[in-house]
């Protein structure tokens, strides 16, 4: 090894980046939390008088939200924490854009146009109560019509049209890529070059909603831009071939995967660091 | 061997469906608003644990808070959407720095012992940049982090702090010089 007696500045920051590019990430009650406090904040201030009518509400929502909070925290009290690295559990998710549907989660999203819903009788679902408090504000989770789509595996995307008409949501961990389903990844390369090309071995810590995130494990090519012990977004679209990595014929990950990774970097214009979008996902393990 | 760098989800510009998760949290969304801090949050961390070490959690989430409730106030126009975040998150964390009137915690030895596992750098090496770093101001680790570690430039550093360039370019060249000369040190003792 080189003795580091004059490094330049070039040297010295990256020392200091390789040093000091950790940090742990949020404790599992940590979002869950803010979203409570957000819930508790929303202001009430202006609805004085407790004879009033939209007053009452207020205080009634926000006591529906006490007593949620309070509900999720003796629940994660008795789960206890395991590193982050269980499954989303369904309800951890984002708030209405979660939908929680035969013992799954998935995420929603707003399409436009109609969608060729099933002529069979709809199932029934749950809005997730802590994370549903931005619409109704009532604090509790909310029973919706879930119903299946024509032509598309119910386990990957379903729809929902109680209060968001032509709304589908998809199975957390899924990624379809075939333009025939209602959603289907979006081209993630467009408007930016191709700078470089990576080739890493990551583990899936979150999978997000539009896109999953991973910790980099090991870099076999090209490190530039990225560091042993990042977490970045992998930015999945219609080119990205999954190998292992599918199920029911689309590609699929789950926290806790262990994957090669394949990858350009995308630069666009302006961009101080490029988007990594990966050509394959190999899964080695889970 | 590649600087370790800030996630790419924190660059310019931002990733597809991001305009729209700023819109709607700007709007109040609780669920956008969740998912704007949850892609700035590894940064957001990292400025703020070299900062007050472990009350980190709790400074996030007032920093959070507050960021929801101005966010409404937000003028694209006026600046980026990064910036103001960090800055939002740095001023939390000198309150918090003043109310606790003291100097911040140090940087816990494991995070850097796990940061430097790499092989080709030898534990000497990691001793003496983590010794070098926990002796730091806590302005000129401010910078150190928002430069070296998040990639801001002196402009957008400048903005967080609230300081001029001058001061930023001032306060980094000092931090390297004190840093190498610590180096230099350990290596010729």
């Amino acid at each position: 090894m080189t003795t580091p007696a004059r490094p330049t500045d070039e040297e010295l920051d990256r020392l200091i980046a390789e040093a000091w590019d950790t940090a742990d990430p949020p404790p599992d009650d940590f979002f869950p939390t803010l979203r409570c406090r957000l819930a508790l904040a929303r202001p009430v201030g202006r609805h004085r008088r407790w004879q009033s009518s939209s007053a009452r509400s207020a205080v009634l929502g926000v006591a529906a939200v006490v007593v949620t909070c309070a509900a999720f925290f003796i629940i994660q009290t008795q789960q206890g924490g395991d590193g982050g690295n269980s499954p989303p559990r369904a309800g951890s998710g984002a708030c209405g854009l979660v939908l929680r549907y035969r013992d799954r989660a998935y995420f929603g999203e707003a399409i436009s146009g109609p969608v060729a819903i099933s002529a069979n009788k709809p199932e029934r679902g749950q809005i997730p109560a802590c994370e549903d408090q931005t619409g109704s504000g009532e604090g509790r989770s909310r029973s919706v019509r879930v119903y299946k789509i024509t032509g598309v595996d119910p386990r990957i995307e379903v729809a929902i049209t109680d209060h968001s008409p032509h709304a589908v949501y998809v199975q957390s961990g899924f990624y379809p890529q075939d333009p025939a389903f209602p959603f289907s990844v979006p081209n993630q390369s467009s408007h930016c070059v191709q700078h470089e090309n990576y080739r890493f071995r990551a583990r899936v810590v979150s999978l997000g909603y539009l896109y999953p995130f991973v910790v980099v494990e090991r870099l076999f090519v090209n490190a530039n831009g990225l560091g042993r012990g990042s977490r970045i977004p992998l930015f999945i679209d219609r080119d990205t071939r999954f190998h292992q990595a599918e199920r029911y014929g689309v590609g699929h990950l789950t926290v806790g995967d262990s994957i090669l990774v394949t990858a350009r970097g995308c630069r666009a214009s302006g961009a101080a660091q490029p988007r990594v979008l990966p050509s394959a996902i190999r899964l080695i393990s889970n | 061997m590649q600087a370790a760098k800030i996630p790419m989800s924190e660059s310019e510009p931002e990733p597809i469906g991001y305009p729209a998760v700023v819109r709607a949290a700007t709007a109040g969304d609780h669920a956008a608003f969740e998912q704007l801090m949850r892609l700035h949050d590894h940064s957001l961390r990292l400025l703020a644990r070299r900062m007050v070490g472990n009350s980190a959690n709790d400074v996030l989430q007032d920093s959070y808070l507050k960021i929801f409730a101005k966010l409404p106030a937000f003028r694209p126009d006026e600046g980026s959407l990064r910036v103001w975040l960090h800055r939002v998150v740095y001023r939390s964390c000198l309150d918090e720095l003043r109310r606790r009137r003291r100097t911040p915690d140090p940087v816990p030895a494991d995070t850097i012992a796990d940061a430097v596992a790499d092989p080709t750098l030898t534990i000497d090496l990691a001793d003496a940049m983590r010794n070098a770093l926990e002796r730091l101001s806590p302005e000129r680790r401010t910078v150190v982090v928002l430069v070296a570690v998040l990639g801001f430039d002196y402009r957008d550093a400048s903005e967080v702090l609230g300081v001029p360039e001058g001061t930023v370019a001032s306060r980094m060249s000092s931090a390297r010089r004190q840093l190498r000369e610590a180096l230099t040190n350990e290596f010729e003792e």
